[in-house]
Protein backbone atom coordinates (compact mmCIF):
# COMPACT_ATOMS: atom_id res chain seq x y z
CA UNK A 1 0.00 0.00 0.00
CA UNK A 2 2.82 2.19 -0.28
CA UNK A 3 2.51 2.93 -3.93
CA UNK A 4 2.34 7.12 -4.39
CA UNK A 5 -0.26 8.80 -5.92
CA UNK A 6 0.17 11.12 -8.42
CA UNK A 7 -1.75 13.98 -8.65
CA UNK A 8 -4.99 13.90 -5.61
CA UNK A 9 -2.92 13.51 -2.03
CA UNK A 10 -3.71 10.76 -0.18
CA UNK A 11 -4.39 12.43 2.73
CA UNK A 12 -7.52 14.15 1.04
CA UNK A 13 -8.76 11.04 -0.55
CA UNK A 14 -9.14 9.78 2.94
CA UNK A 15 -10.32 13.54 4.44
CA UNK A 16 -13.28 13.28 1.91
CA UNK A 17 -14.12 9.47 3.45
CA UNK A 18 -14.06 11.32 6.76
CA UNK A 19 -16.57 14.06 5.83
CA UNK A 20 -18.87 11.96 3.46
CA UNK A 21 -20.97 10.55 6.61
CA UNK A 22 -21.84 13.97 8.06
CA UNK A 23 -22.65 15.24 4.17
CA UNK A 24 -24.66 11.59 3.68
CA UNK A 25 -27.13 12.48 6.40
CA UNK A 26 -27.52 16.02 6.43
CA UNK A 27 -28.54 15.43 2.67
CA UNK A 28 -31.05 12.59 3.36
CA UNK A 29 -32.59 13.81 6.66
CA UNK A 30 -32.53 17.77 5.71
CA UNK A 31 -32.27 18.69 2.14
CA UNK A 32 -34.12 16.34 0.58
CA UNK A 33 -36.78 16.68 2.49
CA UNK A 34 -36.83 19.98 1.99
CA UNK A 35 -36.57 20.03 -1.54
CA UNK A 36 -39.59 18.09 -1.70
CA UNK A 37 -41.75 20.42 0.32
CA UNK A 38 -41.01 23.02 -2.35
CA UNK A 39 -42.78 20.48 -5.21
CA UNK A 40 -45.32 19.26 -2.99
CA UNK A 41 -46.56 22.93 -2.37
CA UNK A 42 -47.26 22.91 -5.81
CA UNK A 43 -49.62 19.95 -5.35
CA UNK A 44 -52.65 18.64 -3.67
CA UNK A 45 -51.07 15.68 -2.10
CA UNK A 46 -53.34 14.33 0.38
CA UNK A 47 -50.50 11.07 1.42
CA UNK A 48 -51.65 8.35 -0.96
CA UNK A 49 -51.10 8.14 -4.57
CA UNK A 50 -49.40 10.44 -7.08
CA UNK A 51 -49.02 14.22 -6.23
CA UNK A 52 -51.46 16.28 -8.58
CA UNK A 53 -49.45 19.12 -9.61
CA UNK A 54 -51.89 22.27 -9.03
CA UNK A 55 -49.33 25.19 -9.85
CA UNK A 56 -50.06 27.89 -7.64
CA UNK A 57 -53.25 26.38 -5.99
CA UNK A 58 -52.63 26.49 -3.01
CA UNK A 59 -50.64 30.18 -2.61
CA UNK A 60 -53.99 31.14 -3.41
CA UNK A 61 -56.13 29.33 -0.80
CA UNK A 62 -53.48 30.42 1.73
CA UNK A 63 -53.98 34.22 0.90
CA UNK A 64 -57.92 33.95 1.30
CA UNK A 65 -57.47 31.84 4.66
CA UNK A 66 -58.36 33.65 7.60
CA UNK A 67 -57.16 30.79 9.76
CA UNK A 68 -53.56 31.17 8.34
CA UNK A 69 -53.62 35.14 8.98
CA UNK A 70 -54.37 34.24 11.98
CA UNK A 71 -52.04 31.67 13.10
CA UNK A 72 -48.99 33.97 10.98
CA UNK A 73 -50.20 37.40 12.92
CA UNK A 74 -49.66 34.97 16.27
CA UNK A 75 -46.34 33.64 15.42
CA UNK A 76 -45.49 36.91 14.66
CA UNK A 77 -46.44 38.53 17.95
CA UNK A 78 -45.00 36.28 19.67
CA UNK A 79 -41.18 36.65 18.30
CA UNK A 80 -41.07 40.29 18.66
CA UNK A 81 -43.10 41.29 21.55
CA UNK A 82 -41.29 38.48 23.65
CA UNK A 83 -37.60 38.88 21.70
CA UNK A 84 -37.29 42.19 22.29
CA UNK A 85 -38.33 42.15 25.72
CA UNK A 86 -36.10 39.09 26.57
CA UNK A 87 -33.56 41.26 24.79
CA UNK A 88 -33.80 44.13 26.97
CA UNK A 89 -34.00 41.97 30.74
CA UNK A 90 -31.14 40.29 29.19
CA UNK A 91 -28.95 43.49 28.29
CA UNK A 92 -29.69 44.97 31.85
CA UNK A 93 -28.94 41.91 33.70
CA UNK A 94 -25.66 41.68 32.11
CA UNK A 95 -24.84 45.20 32.79
CA UNK A 96 -26.22 45.03 36.29
CA UNK A 97 -24.04 41.85 37.11
CA UNK A 98 -20.92 43.42 36.35
CA UNK A 99 -21.77 45.63 39.63
CA UNK A 100 -21.93 42.19 41.62
CA UNK A 101 -18.61 40.88 43.35
CA UNK A 102 -17.49 37.51 41.43
CA UNK A 103 -18.50 35.05 43.31
CA UNK A 104 -22.19 36.82 43.05
CA UNK A 105 -22.30 37.76 39.56
CA UNK A 106 -21.23 34.06 38.88
CA UNK A 107 -23.77 31.91 40.96
CA UNK A 108 -26.28 34.03 39.78
CA UNK A 109 -25.78 33.63 36.12
CA UNK A 110 -25.92 30.46 36.48
CA UNK A 111 -28.98 30.53 37.93
CA UNK A 112 -30.46 33.08 35.52
CA UNK A 113 -29.42 30.67 32.80
CA UNK A 114 -31.43 27.81 33.87
CA UNK A 115 -34.64 28.47 32.15
CA UNK A 116 -32.65 28.44 28.52
CA UNK A 117 -32.13 24.86 28.92
CA UNK A 118 -35.46 23.30 30.18
CA UNK A 119 -37.48 22.51 27.50
CA UNK A 120 -40.07 24.59 26.70
CA UNK A 121 -42.78 21.93 26.69
CA UNK A 122 -41.60 21.79 30.40
CA UNK A 123 -41.72 26.02 30.76
CA UNK A 124 -45.34 25.74 29.18
CA UNK A 125 -46.20 23.24 31.84
CA UNK A 126 -44.19 25.09 34.73
CA UNK A 127 -46.57 28.07 33.55
CA UNK A 128 -49.20 26.33 33.91
CA UNK A 129 -49.02 26.05 37.35
CA UNK A 130 -48.87 29.94 37.78
CA UNK A 131 -51.44 31.02 35.48
CA UNK A 132 -54.20 28.54 36.05
CA UNK A 133 -57.27 29.98 37.63
CA UNK A 134 -58.67 28.54 41.04
CA UNK A 135 -54.61 27.09 42.43
CA UNK A 136 -52.43 29.28 40.53
CA UNK A 137 -49.66 30.62 42.11
CA UNK A 138 -49.81 34.26 40.16
CA UNK A 139 -54.06 34.49 41.61
CA UNK A 140 -52.44 33.42 45.23
CA UNK A 141 -49.66 36.06 45.33
CA UNK A 142 -52.53 38.26 43.93
CA UNK A 143 -54.84 37.64 46.58
CA UNK A 144 -51.76 37.38 49.55
CA UNK A 145 -51.47 41.17 48.94
CA UNK A 146 -55.13 42.11 48.67
CA UNK A 147 -55.37 42.34 45.05
CA UNK A 148 -57.66 39.81 44.41
CA UNK A 149 -60.23 41.87 41.91
CA UNK A 150 -57.03 41.70 39.06
CA UNK A 151 -57.20 37.85 39.64
CA UNK A 152 -57.73 36.01 36.43
CA UNK A 153 -58.01 32.87 34.76
CA UNK A 154 -55.19 33.60 32.66
CA UNK A 155 -55.16 30.69 30.33
CA UNK A 156 -59.05 31.38 29.58
CA UNK A 157 -59.44 34.63 29.11
CA UNK A 158 -58.85 36.10 25.81
CA UNK A 159 -57.42 39.36 27.18
CA UNK A 160 -54.62 37.49 29.06
CA UNK A 161 -53.70 34.66 27.30
CA UNK A 162 -51.28 36.21 24.94
CA UNK A 163 -49.54 38.19 27.41
CA UNK A 164 -49.00 35.20 29.60
CA UNK A 165 -47.76 33.02 26.83
CA UNK A 166 -45.35 36.59 26.20
CA UNK A 167 -44.16 36.28 30.19
CA UNK A 168 -43.27 32.53 29.94
CA UNK A 169 -41.21 33.06 26.41
CA UNK A 170 -39.50 36.22 28.50
CA UNK A 171 -38.82 33.41 31.35
CA UNK A 172 -37.31 31.16 29.01
CA UNK A 173 -35.07 33.22 26.79
CA UNK A 174 -33.64 36.28 28.55
CA UNK A 175 -31.00 34.13 29.86
CA UNK A 176 -29.28 33.48 26.68
CA UNK A 177 -28.67 37.55 26.05
CA UNK A 178 -27.23 37.81 29.24
CA UNK A 179 -24.70 35.40 28.77
CA UNK A 180 -24.01 36.85 25.37
CA UNK A 181 -23.88 40.55 26.33
CA UNK A 182 -22.03 40.02 29.80
CA UNK A 183 -19.05 38.03 27.77
CA UNK A 184 -19.16 41.21 25.61
CA UNK A 185 -19.25 43.94 28.23
CA UNK A 186 -15.96 41.55 29.49
CA UNK A 187 -14.01 41.87 26.40
CA UNK A 188 -14.60 46.18 26.62
CA UNK A 189 -11.10 47.43 27.22
CA UNK A 190 -10.92 48.75 31.00
CA UNK A 191 -8.76 51.88 29.28
CA UNK A 192 -11.73 52.80 27.62
CA UNK A 193 -14.60 53.23 30.93
CA UNK A 194 -11.34 54.89 33.01
CA UNK A 195 -10.69 57.30 31.21
CA UNK A 196 -14.48 57.90 30.39
CA UNK A 197 -14.85 58.11 33.90
CA UNK A 198 -11.70 60.50 34.00
CA UNK A 199 -13.83 62.66 31.73
CA UNK A 200 -16.59 63.01 34.23
CA UNK A 201 -19.21 60.57 32.73
CA UNK A 202 -21.60 59.11 35.05
CA UNK A 203 -22.20 55.32 35.31
CA UNK A 204 -25.31 55.64 33.09
CA UNK A 205 -23.99 57.38 30.77
CA UNK A 206 -21.28 55.28 30.46
CA UNK A 207 -23.24 52.02 29.93
CA UNK A 208 -25.77 54.17 27.26
CA UNK A 209 -22.86 55.66 25.36
CA UNK A 210 -19.86 53.76 25.37
CA UNK A 211 -20.31 50.33 26.41
CA UNK A 212 -23.73 49.91 24.60
CA UNK A 213 -22.38 50.55 21.05
CA UNK A 214 -19.23 48.45 21.89
CA UNK A 215 -21.05 45.43 22.16
CA UNK A 216 -23.22 45.60 19.16
CA UNK A 217 -21.76 42.24 17.68
CA UNK A 218 -23.24 40.90 20.57
CA UNK A 219 -26.61 42.58 20.47
CA UNK A 220 -27.10 41.54 17.26
CA UNK A 221 -26.40 38.01 17.21
CA UNK A 222 -28.38 37.76 20.59
CA UNK A 223 -31.52 39.35 18.70
CA UNK A 224 -30.86 36.51 16.04
CA UNK A 225 -31.08 33.66 18.45
CA UNK A 226 -33.91 35.19 20.07
CA UNK A 227 -36.28 36.63 17.33
CA UNK A 228 -35.28 33.43 15.01
CA UNK A 229 -36.10 31.23 18.14
CA UNK A 230 -39.56 33.15 19.02
CA UNK A 231 -40.37 32.85 15.41
CA UNK A 232 -40.11 28.77 15.67
CA UNK A 233 -42.34 28.71 19.06
CA UNK A 234 -44.59 26.10 19.04
CA UNK A 235 -43.71 23.04 22.13
CA UNK A 236 -44.52 25.75 24.88
CA UNK A 237 -47.45 26.73 23.35
CA UNK A 238 -48.72 23.58 22.43
CA UNK A 239 -48.10 22.90 26.51
CA UNK A 240 -49.30 25.88 28.00
CA UNK A 241 -52.58 26.51 26.07
CA UNK A 242 -52.58 23.84 23.06
CA UNK A 243 -53.73 26.63 20.66
CA UNK A 244 -56.93 28.02 22.94
CA UNK A 245 -58.87 29.95 23.90
CA UNK A 246 -61.13 29.20 21.29
CA UNK A 247 -58.33 29.35 18.72
CA UNK A 248 -56.74 32.56 20.16
CA UNK A 249 -53.29 31.08 20.61
CA UNK A 250 -52.68 29.22 17.53
CA UNK A 251 -49.31 29.40 15.78
CA UNK A 252 -48.19 28.45 12.11
CA UNK A 253 -46.37 25.42 12.70
CA UNK A 254 -49.20 24.52 15.39
CA UNK A 255 -51.82 25.34 11.81
CA UNK A 256 -49.34 23.90 9.46
CA UNK A 257 -48.76 20.26 11.36
CA UNK A 258 -52.91 19.89 11.71
CA UNK A 259 -53.55 20.46 8.15
CA UNK A 260 -51.11 17.65 7.51
CA UNK A 261 -51.43 14.96 9.67
CA UNK A 262 -54.98 15.47 10.72
CA UNK A 263 -56.60 16.59 7.97
CA UNK A 264 -54.37 14.86 4.88
CA UNK A 265 -53.73 18.38 3.21
CA UNK A 266 -49.97 17.51 2.75
CA UNK A 267 -49.86 20.05 -0.54
CA UNK A 268 -51.73 22.95 1.33
CA UNK A 269 -49.20 22.11 4.40
CA UNK A 270 -46.48 21.95 2.46
CA UNK A 271 -47.21 25.73 0.61
CA UNK A 272 -47.72 27.33 4.35
CA UNK A 273 -44.21 25.74 5.04
CA UNK A 274 -42.82 27.34 2.05
CA UNK A 275 -45.05 30.42 3.25
CA UNK A 276 -43.27 30.28 6.16
CA UNK A 277 -39.74 29.80 5.39
CA UNK A 278 -39.96 33.38 3.02
CA UNK A 279 -40.97 35.24 5.98
CA UNK A 280 -38.16 34.22 8.30
CA UNK A 281 -36.08 34.85 5.45
CA UNK A 282 -37.04 38.35 5.50
CA UNK A 283 -36.85 38.51 9.19
CA UNK A 284 -33.35 37.73 8.86
CA UNK A 285 -33.04 40.69 6.30
CA UNK A 286 -34.77 42.85 8.14
CA UNK A 287 -33.09 42.32 11.34
CA UNK A 288 -29.45 43.14 8.86
CA UNK A 289 -30.97 46.61 7.91
CA UNK A 290 -32.20 47.33 11.82
CA UNK A 291 -28.08 46.71 13.02
CA UNK A 292 -26.95 48.03 9.97
CA UNK A 293 -23.96 50.37 10.09
CA UNK A 294 -20.79 50.30 11.51
CA UNK A 295 -19.09 48.81 14.04
CA UNK A 296 -17.29 50.37 16.20
CA UNK A 297 -13.48 49.04 17.13
CA UNK A 298 -11.25 49.00 19.79
CA UNK B 1 -14.06 32.68 25.75
CA UNK B 2 -12.22 33.38 29.47
CA UNK B 3 -15.22 34.07 32.23
CA UNK B 4 -12.45 35.17 34.44
CA UNK B 5 -12.86 38.94 35.20
CA UNK B 6 -9.46 41.19 34.55
CA UNK B 7 -8.86 42.45 38.36
CA UNK B 8 -8.64 46.43 37.96
CA UNK B 9 -12.56 46.24 36.14
CA UNK B 10 -13.49 45.62 39.98
CA UNK B 11 -12.41 49.22 40.91
CA UNK B 12 -14.59 50.66 38.02
CA UNK B 13 -17.29 49.13 38.65
CA UNK B 14 -17.77 49.54 42.48
CA UNK B 15 -21.00 52.20 42.45
CA UNK B 16 -22.14 51.41 45.58
CA UNK B 17 -25.61 52.46 44.73
CA UNK B 18 -25.83 50.58 41.47
CA UNK B 19 -24.65 47.43 43.04
CA UNK B 20 -27.36 47.78 45.33
CA UNK B 21 -29.99 48.19 42.34
CA UNK B 22 -27.93 45.37 41.00
CA UNK B 23 -28.58 43.11 43.83
CA UNK B 24 -32.13 44.16 43.98
CA UNK B 25 -33.00 43.42 40.60
CA UNK B 26 -31.09 39.95 40.62
CA UNK B 27 -32.29 38.33 43.39
CA UNK B 28 -35.94 39.36 42.06
CA UNK B 29 -35.40 37.62 39.03
CA UNK B 30 -33.01 35.23 40.49
CA UNK B 31 -36.90 34.20 42.47
CA UNK B 32 -38.88 34.21 39.49
CA UNK B 33 -36.60 31.96 37.88
CA UNK B 34 -36.11 29.18 40.39
CA UNK B 35 -40.10 29.38 42.31
CA UNK B 36 -41.52 27.50 39.66
CA UNK B 37 -39.18 24.97 39.47
CA UNK B 38 -39.00 24.79 43.51
CA UNK B 39 -42.76 24.86 43.28
CA UNK B 40 -43.13 21.87 41.48
CA UNK B 41 -40.79 20.26 43.10
CA UNK B 42 -42.91 20.47 46.56
CA UNK B 43 -45.97 19.73 44.77
CA UNK B 44 -44.58 16.32 43.59
CA UNK B 45 -44.73 15.47 47.34
CA UNK B 46 -48.14 16.47 47.64
CA UNK B 47 -51.64 14.71 47.71
CA UNK B 48 -54.55 16.50 45.43
CA UNK B 49 -56.10 17.48 48.59
CA UNK B 50 -53.23 18.87 50.20
CA UNK B 51 -52.06 20.70 47.17
CA UNK B 52 -55.59 22.87 47.49
CA UNK B 53 -55.45 23.42 51.02
CA UNK B 54 -52.00 24.15 51.30
CA UNK B 55 -50.12 25.45 48.13
CA UNK B 56 -47.35 27.22 49.65
CA UNK B 57 -45.72 25.22 52.40
CA UNK B 58 -43.73 22.03 52.43
CA UNK B 59 -46.01 18.72 52.54
CA UNK B 60 -47.29 17.80 55.78
CA UNK B 61 -46.20 13.77 54.77
CA UNK B 62 -43.34 13.48 52.06
CA UNK B 63 -45.29 11.38 49.76
CA UNK B 64 -42.74 9.74 47.87
CA UNK B 65 -45.33 7.34 45.99
CA UNK B 66 -45.62 10.00 43.94
CA UNK B 67 -42.87 8.76 42.20
CA UNK B 68 -43.44 5.75 41.99
CA UNK B 69 -46.83 6.44 40.40
CA UNK B 70 -45.71 8.82 37.74
CA UNK B 71 -42.80 5.65 36.92
CA UNK B 72 -44.81 2.73 36.46
CA UNK B 73 -48.73 4.10 36.18
CA UNK B 74 -47.97 7.09 34.35
CA UNK B 75 -45.46 5.37 32.40
CA UNK B 76 -43.08 7.70 32.88
CA UNK B 77 -40.49 4.70 33.14
CA UNK B 78 -40.91 3.62 29.53
CA UNK B 79 -40.71 6.98 28.29
CA UNK B 80 -37.43 7.58 30.20
CA UNK B 81 -36.35 4.19 28.45
CA UNK B 82 -36.83 5.38 25.26
CA UNK B 83 -35.62 9.03 25.88
CA UNK B 84 -32.58 7.54 27.31
CA UNK B 85 -31.91 5.43 23.98
CA UNK B 86 -32.55 7.98 21.47
CA UNK B 87 -30.13 10.76 23.21
CA UNK B 88 -27.77 8.81 23.98
CA UNK B 89 -27.61 6.98 20.47
CA UNK B 90 -28.17 9.88 18.76
CA UNK B 91 -25.57 12.44 20.38
CA UNK B 92 -22.93 9.69 20.48
CA UNK B 93 -23.05 9.65 16.62
CA UNK B 94 -23.62 13.08 15.77
CA UNK B 95 -20.15 13.43 17.69
CA UNK B 96 -18.55 10.40 15.95
CA UNK B 97 -19.60 11.50 12.75
CA UNK B 98 -19.01 15.23 13.17
CA UNK B 99 -15.89 15.01 14.80
CA UNK B 100 -14.47 13.39 12.03
CA UNK B 101 -16.36 15.69 9.62
CA UNK B 102 -14.98 19.02 11.44
CA UNK B 103 -11.20 17.38 11.15
CA UNK B 104 -11.75 16.32 7.77
CA UNK B 105 -12.32 20.16 6.86
CA UNK B 106 -9.93 21.78 8.93
CA UNK B 107 -6.85 19.47 8.31
CA UNK B 108 -7.09 17.49 5.04
CA UNK B 109 -6.71 19.50 2.47
CA UNK B 110 -10.42 19.48 1.01
CA UNK B 111 -11.11 21.75 -1.68
CA UNK B 112 -13.34 24.55 -1.19
CA UNK B 113 -13.52 23.77 2.78
CA UNK B 114 -15.67 26.88 3.68
CA UNK B 115 -18.14 26.70 0.86
CA UNK B 116 -18.78 23.56 1.96
CA UNK B 117 -19.14 24.51 5.52
CA UNK B 118 -21.22 27.80 4.62
CA UNK B 119 -23.60 24.73 2.78
CA UNK B 120 -24.43 22.89 5.91
CA UNK B 121 -25.10 25.99 8.02
CA UNK B 122 -27.23 27.02 4.97
CA UNK B 123 -30.51 25.88 6.19
CA UNK B 124 -30.20 26.33 9.41
CA UNK B 125 -32.40 29.31 9.81
CA UNK B 126 -35.06 27.02 7.93
CA UNK B 127 -37.92 26.05 10.39
CA UNK B 128 -38.22 22.18 11.67
CA UNK B 129 -41.79 22.20 10.40
CA UNK B 130 -40.87 23.06 6.56
CA UNK B 131 -39.24 19.36 5.99
CA UNK B 132 -41.44 17.13 8.47
CA UNK B 133 -43.66 16.30 6.21
CA UNK B 134 -41.88 14.86 3.27
CA UNK B 135 -39.21 13.18 6.32
CA UNK B 136 -42.38 11.69 7.76
CA UNK B 137 -43.80 9.79 4.52
CA UNK B 138 -39.88 8.98 3.66
CA UNK B 139 -39.65 7.43 7.06
CA UNK B 140 -42.62 5.09 6.40
CA UNK B 141 -40.85 4.34 2.75
CA UNK B 142 -37.72 3.00 4.67
CA UNK B 143 -40.40 0.79 7.28
CA UNK B 144 -38.69 2.87 10.38
CA UNK B 145 -42.17 3.73 11.73
CA UNK B 146 -43.04 1.82 15.33
CA UNK B 147 -38.92 2.18 15.67
CA UNK B 148 -36.70 4.22 17.65
CA UNK B 149 -34.60 4.67 14.53
CA UNK B 150 -37.10 6.90 13.29
CA UNK B 151 -36.32 9.65 15.50
CA UNK B 152 -32.19 8.52 16.48
CA UNK B 153 -31.59 9.17 12.69
CA UNK B 154 -32.74 12.96 12.20
CA UNK B 155 -31.82 13.77 15.40
CA UNK B 156 -28.12 12.70 14.67
CA UNK B 157 -28.60 14.45 11.36
CA UNK B 158 -30.01 17.36 12.27
CA UNK B 159 -27.42 18.04 14.70
CA UNK B 160 -24.63 17.61 11.76
CA UNK B 161 -24.21 21.29 10.49
CA UNK B 162 -23.74 23.16 14.42
CA UNK B 163 -21.55 20.13 15.88
CA UNK B 164 -19.13 19.84 12.28
CA UNK B 165 -18.49 23.60 12.79
CA UNK B 166 -18.03 23.88 16.36
CA UNK B 167 -15.18 20.93 15.55
CA UNK B 168 -14.06 22.61 12.55
CA UNK B 169 -13.38 26.09 14.77
CA UNK B 170 -11.31 23.96 17.18
CA UNK B 171 -9.17 21.95 14.96
CA UNK B 172 -8.42 25.65 12.76
CA UNK B 173 -6.51 26.41 16.57
CA UNK B 174 -4.34 23.34 16.69
CA UNK B 175 -1.30 24.09 14.52
CA UNK B 176 -0.83 21.70 11.26
CA UNK B 177 2.58 21.08 12.37
CA UNK B 178 1.65 18.63 14.83
CA UNK B 179 -0.69 16.62 12.25
CA UNK B 180 2.69 16.78 9.62
CA UNK B 181 4.86 15.88 12.31
CA UNK B 182 2.41 13.06 13.18
CA UNK B 183 2.43 11.81 9.65
CA UNK B 184 6.07 11.81 8.94
CA UNK B 185 6.99 9.83 11.51
CA UNK B 186 4.35 6.97 9.58
CA UNK B 187 1.33 7.18 11.55
CA UNK B 188 -1.64 5.99 9.54
CA UNK B 189 -4.15 9.05 9.01
CA UNK B 190 -6.95 7.33 11.26
CA UNK B 191 -3.86 7.56 14.17
CA UNK B 192 -3.04 11.03 13.80
CA UNK B 193 -6.77 11.76 14.40
CA UNK B 194 -7.60 9.23 17.30
CA UNK B 195 -4.13 9.51 19.01
CA UNK B 196 -3.09 12.93 18.21
CA UNK B 197 -5.46 15.34 17.24
CA UNK B 198 -8.95 14.21 19.22
CA UNK B 199 -7.26 14.41 22.90
CA UNK B 200 -6.39 17.90 21.65
CA UNK B 201 -10.34 19.25 21.17
CA UNK B 202 -11.50 18.23 24.25
CA UNK B 203 -13.37 20.86 25.07
CA UNK B 204 -15.07 20.88 21.83
CA UNK B 205 -16.44 16.93 22.51
CA UNK B 206 -17.79 18.58 25.50
CA UNK B 207 -19.41 21.42 23.98
CA UNK B 208 -20.73 19.33 21.02
CA UNK B 209 -22.19 16.48 23.98
CA UNK B 210 -24.09 19.00 26.14
CA UNK B 211 -25.52 20.82 23.10
CA UNK B 212 -26.91 17.88 21.15
CA UNK B 213 -28.06 16.18 24.90
CA UNK B 214 -30.09 19.58 25.57
CA UNK B 215 -31.47 19.84 21.74
CA UNK B 216 -32.58 16.27 21.52
CA UNK B 217 -33.77 15.43 25.04
CA UNK B 218 -36.55 17.85 25.01
CA UNK B 219 -36.86 18.11 21.61
CA UNK B 220 -41.40 17.49 20.81
CA UNK B 221 -42.37 18.06 17.52
CA UNK B 222 -40.80 15.76 15.79
CA UNK B 223 -41.28 13.14 18.41
CA UNK B 224 -45.19 14.06 18.30
CA UNK B 225 -45.62 13.82 15.24
CA UNK B 226 -43.49 10.14 14.61
CA UNK B 227 -45.37 8.86 18.15
CA UNK B 228 -49.01 8.94 15.87
CA UNK B 229 -46.97 5.95 14.03
CA UNK B 230 -46.63 4.31 17.13
CA UNK B 231 -47.32 4.92 20.76
CA UNK B 232 -43.95 2.73 21.13
CA UNK B 233 -41.78 5.64 20.42
CA UNK B 234 -43.47 7.78 22.79
CA UNK B 235 -40.25 10.09 24.44
CA UNK B 236 -40.58 11.95 27.37
CA UNK B 237 -41.50 15.31 26.07
CA UNK B 238 -44.85 13.61 24.03
CA UNK B 239 -45.36 11.04 27.09
CA UNK B 240 -45.75 13.69 29.57
CA UNK B 241 -48.33 15.89 27.58
CA UNK B 242 -50.37 12.11 27.35
CA UNK B 243 -50.21 11.78 30.85
CA UNK B 244 -51.60 15.33 31.80
CA UNK B 245 -54.85 14.34 29.91
CA UNK B 246 -55.04 11.02 31.61
CA UNK B 247 -53.75 12.46 34.98
CA UNK B 248 -54.99 15.89 34.65
CA UNK B 249 -56.20 16.18 38.08
CA UNK B 250 -53.71 14.34 39.76
CA UNK B 251 -51.43 16.77 40.54
CA UNK B 252 -48.74 15.24 42.69
CA UNK B 253 -47.60 12.43 40.19
CA UNK B 254 -47.77 15.01 37.36
CA UNK B 255 -45.23 17.45 38.99
CA UNK B 256 -43.18 13.72 40.01
CA UNK B 257 -42.94 13.60 36.32
CA UNK B 258 -41.91 17.51 35.96
CA UNK B 259 -39.18 16.67 38.21
CA UNK B 260 -37.60 13.32 37.18
CA UNK B 261 -37.13 15.30 33.86
CA UNK B 262 -35.48 18.71 34.70
CA UNK B 263 -33.59 17.38 38.04
CA UNK B 264 -31.00 15.65 35.66
CA UNK B 265 -31.12 18.38 33.21
CA UNK B 266 -30.10 20.82 36.05
CA UNK B 267 -27.36 18.81 37.04
CA UNK B 268 -25.40 18.44 33.70
CA UNK B 269 -26.36 22.26 33.07
CA UNK B 270 -24.38 23.17 36.09
CA UNK B 271 -21.63 20.34 36.06
CA UNK B 272 -21.14 21.33 31.98
CA UNK B 273 -22.03 25.35 32.68
CA UNK B 274 -18.40 26.22 31.37
CA UNK B 275 -18.74 24.33 27.62
CA UNK B 276 -22.35 26.00 27.46
CA UNK B 277 -20.96 29.61 27.42
CA UNK B 278 -18.70 28.67 24.85
CA UNK B 279 -20.69 26.91 22.50
CA UNK B 280 -22.54 30.33 22.22
CA UNK B 281 -20.09 32.62 22.56
CA UNK B 282 -18.09 30.36 19.78
CA UNK B 283 -20.92 31.79 17.42
CA UNK B 284 -20.14 35.42 18.69
CA UNK B 285 -16.49 35.32 17.76
CA UNK B 286 -16.61 34.32 14.37
CA UNK B 287 -20.24 35.26 13.78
Amino acid sequence: MHRKKRRIPKSMVIGCAFLLPSILLYVIFMVYPLLRTFYLSLTSWTGFGDAAYIGFGNFTVMLQDTMFRKALMNTLYFAVVSGILSVLVGIMMAWLNLFLRRMEGQVTRTILFVPNMIAPTITGLLFMFIFTEDIGLLNNILKAVGLQNLATAWLVNSGTVKQSVVAAQIWRQFGLTLILCFAGFQGIPAGLIESAKIDGAGTWKIFTRIMLPLIKPQIELASMFTLLGGLKIYDSVVSLTGGGPARQTVVLPMYIIENAFTYSKFGYASAMCVAFIFIVLLFIILMRFVFRGENYEY
Amino acid sequence: MNIKRKKEKNNMFSDNRVRLTSRICTIVLCIIVVYPLLFTILVSFKNNQEFYTNIWGLPAIWRFENYVNAWVEGKIGQYALNSVIVTVTAVAGSVAVTSFGGYALSKMRIPKANMILSGLMMFNFVPGVAYYIPLYSQMIDFNFNGTLLMLILPYLAWQIPFSVYIFKNFFDSIPSELTEAARIDGASELHVFLQVMLPLVTPALATVTVFNFINIWGEYMWASISATSSAKIQTIPVGLLYFRGEYGIEWGPFAAAITIIIVPLIVVFIYFQKYFVQGITSGAVKG
